[in-house]
């Protein structure tokens, strides 16, 4: 709000104005005669231009110019010769007008000092109201700024969900192949151990191959729990976590994860991983998940196609898009492929063509390949089947 | 060791597993051979002794139960053991029909892993005596000329030796002579043991 400053109030009301005009010249008046009866001396005509001066800077031009006629009937009244009439003598006439023109000047230069005044505030005034509504909007701004940073808070929070839960079905269709691959290691533990017992129990036991069979033990053991901890990391909501990855080690946990369930689905799957592959900036656990997906996609095109033909080519390799260096995985499929009118229709949450299927798992995989920066695709194969393909911009090393 | 001859066969594509089931028979005394994959048991020559078949039911490519019916389209009647990594019902009901010994479910404990493969090499042992047996029946047989396959697949079907001779268009004389070579050629003790031997053999006159 505006604080009011003396020099610079708002205009008073017209009446004011004119009141104030007639009363200061009705006072210099009163004052110029008590002085001329005091002291006999000749009036203080200069005390009309104070009147003038006042009149003019308080109520602007035309209260300047009503004191201004004011003092000139006034003056020319009580001071000129005659006295008390107001036809002045001939000789006193100069004196008359230079009066006047005096009043008119002082009069003039107050009324133009008080309205460069006068626009100077109403600037100030603009200026002020300017600021205001410019912070105002300010505000408003920031406010929405806060609210989008919000809903985009909440907007990634429920996609994390949806990953997750959409993560947990996905390994659900994973279940045997995952106790498979504890239960492997799990076989070879236990046979190892029984068979140390039986050469323990032997008067001369062979001790290297006891040495062995508990060598065994210790990587069969390691090899289960790195399988639990591959398998807790993805059914976790853990937070997302960006880190420098190797593609090719994603590629090789998940078919970790697959390989028992694409031996009973008796799909082959095919590697042809480039060593050139660029590091890349991730979530190691979600891009496990788009890639997990895509495999078991791939399996579920090919459950209709005859066994022999079921292959799956996972390919990794450096790509050179408008200069930069991307990491590109492809996941080629023989499957039975789709329409080209449905390419787009993928993608969408809910899209789905399996009597099981939820059709979330390319739409997630989607989001979250954008939220690395990078594109998933689709496209069909020249001869039989599809191929899904995400890039993701290589991670700059730091130089050393 | 009594059970030295015998031999226990294992086919799993999974080197641990395949390692450790290898060594937990072998430290219970029993020779092992091992396969990674089912195509690779049926391309090599193995031992002719008694013997059982360890095998992994899901294997890419060939699987055990595939091998399973391989092997008795060739006629192979080794016992099996499979091992699985989650057994249905209709696929162990399936083995179990088409001859198999035991159905273990991973990680199955090892005694009875050892306890299935003992009586598996039993069965087999037994069926081994008289595969061999019969094997050495045919080899003898193998030697005799065909002349005396025909006397005797006659003297087998119960003719005297007149008959046999009329039979042939020829002397008694000579079919004493060569029912004496016979005997011999086949290692028989008796004309029971004679007839015993040509009816394992399937020898009939009709041919
Ligand atoms: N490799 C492929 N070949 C042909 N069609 C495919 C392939 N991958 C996906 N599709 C089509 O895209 C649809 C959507 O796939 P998406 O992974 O999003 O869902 P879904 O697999 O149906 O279900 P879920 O949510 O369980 O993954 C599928 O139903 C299928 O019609
Ligand atoms: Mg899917």
């Amino acid at each position: 709000m505006l604080m009011p400053k003396p020099l610079l109030w708002s205009k008073p009301s017209a009446v004011m104005r004119y009141a104030v005009a007639v009363i200061s010249v009705i006072l210099t008046l009163l004052l110029a005669r008590m002085l001329e009866h005091y002291w006999q001396t000749t009036p203080f005509v200069s005390l009309f231009f104070c009147a003038i001066m006042f009149s003019a800077w308080f109520g602007g031009l035309r209260a300047g110019l009503l004191a201004i006629g004011l003092s000139v009937l006034v003056f020319d009244y009580y001071f000129l010769q005659p006295l008390h009439s107001f036809l002045p003598n001939l000789n006193e006439l100069p004196r008359l007008i230079l009066f006047a023109i005096s009043g008119l000047i002082v009069g003039l230069l107050s009324a133009a000092q008080r309205s460069a005044t006068e626009s100077l505030r109403e600037a100030r005034d603009d200026l002020a109201a300017k600021v205001d509504e410019l912070r105002r909007t300010n505000d408003a701004l920031q406010e929405e700024i806060t609210e989008r940073n919000r809903a985009q808070q909440a907007l990634h929070k429920v996609q994390a969900d949806l990953a997750h839960m959409t993560r947990l079905t996905t390994m659900g269709e994973l279940t045997a192949s995952i106790a498979h691959e504890v239960n492997q290691p799990l076989t070879a533990v236990l046979n190892n151990a029984n068979a140390c017992l039986d050469l323990l129990m032997h008067g001369a036991p062979n001790l290297g191959e006891v040495r062995e069979a508990l060598t065994e033990i210790i990587d069969d053991a390691d090899r289960a729990s790195a399988v639990i901890m591959r398998v807790r990391q993805l059914a976790k909501g853990a937070p997302i976590e960006k880190s420098l990855l190797n593609l090719n080690d994603i590629v090789n946990d998940v078919l970790t994860l697959a390989r028992y369930e694409s031996a009973a689905r008796q799909v082959a799957i095919r590697t042809e991983l480039s060593e050139g592959l660029p590091l890349v900036l991730a979530d190691q656990v979600q891009l496990q998940q788009v890639l997990l997906n895509l495999v078991v996609n791939g399996m579920d095109a090919m459950s209709a196609v005859e066994a022999s033909r079921r292959l799956l080519i996972i390919c990794g390799r450096r790509e050179t898009r408008n200069s930069t260096s991307e990491a590109l995985i492809s996941v080629q499929d023989a499957g039975i492929g789709f329409k080209s009118e449905e390419v787009d229709r993928l993608f969408e949450a809910f899209y789905t063509t399996k009597p099981q299927g939820i059709g979330m798992g390319l739409a997630i995989s989607r989001s979250i390949i954008e939220d690395h920066g990078g594109h998933l695709w689709a496209e069909q194969n020249q001869r039989s089947g599809a191929t899904f393909s995400f890039s993701l911009p290589a991670a700059e090393i730091a130089k050393s | 060791m009594t059970n030295v001859e015998a031999i226990v066969f294992i086919v799993d594509d999974d080197l641990s597993v395949r390692r450790s089931t290898e060594r937990l028979i072998r430290s219970a005394g029993l020779n092992v051979q091992t396969f990674l994959s089912a195509q690779e048991f049926l391309k090599n020559p193995r031992p002719k002794g008694p013997a059982c078949l360890v095998l992994d039911v899901r294997m890419p490519g060939f699987s055990g139960i595939d091998l399973q019916r391989e092997l008795m389209q060739l006629g192979i009647n080794i016992p099996i053991i499979f091992i699985t990594g989650h057994g249905s019902i209709p696929m162990t009901v399936r083995a179990m029909k088409a001859g198999a010994v035991e159905f273990l479910t991973k990680p199955f404990r090892s005694h009875a892993l050892l306890d299935a493969v003992h009586s598996a090499l039993e069965r087999d042992r037994s069926a081994y005596k008289e595969r061999s047996e019969t094997e050495e029946l045919r080899e003898h047989f193998e030697q005799l000329t065909p002349r005396e396959r025909q006397v005797l697949a006659l003297v087998a079907a119960g003719l005297l030796n007149k008959q046999v001779a009329a039979e042939l268009a020829t002397t008694e004389r000579t079919i004493k002579f060569h029912r004496a070579h016979i005997m011999q050629k086949m290692g028989a003790e008796s004309l029971a043991d004679l007839v015993r031997m040509a009816e394992r053999l399937g020898v009939s006159s009709q041919g």
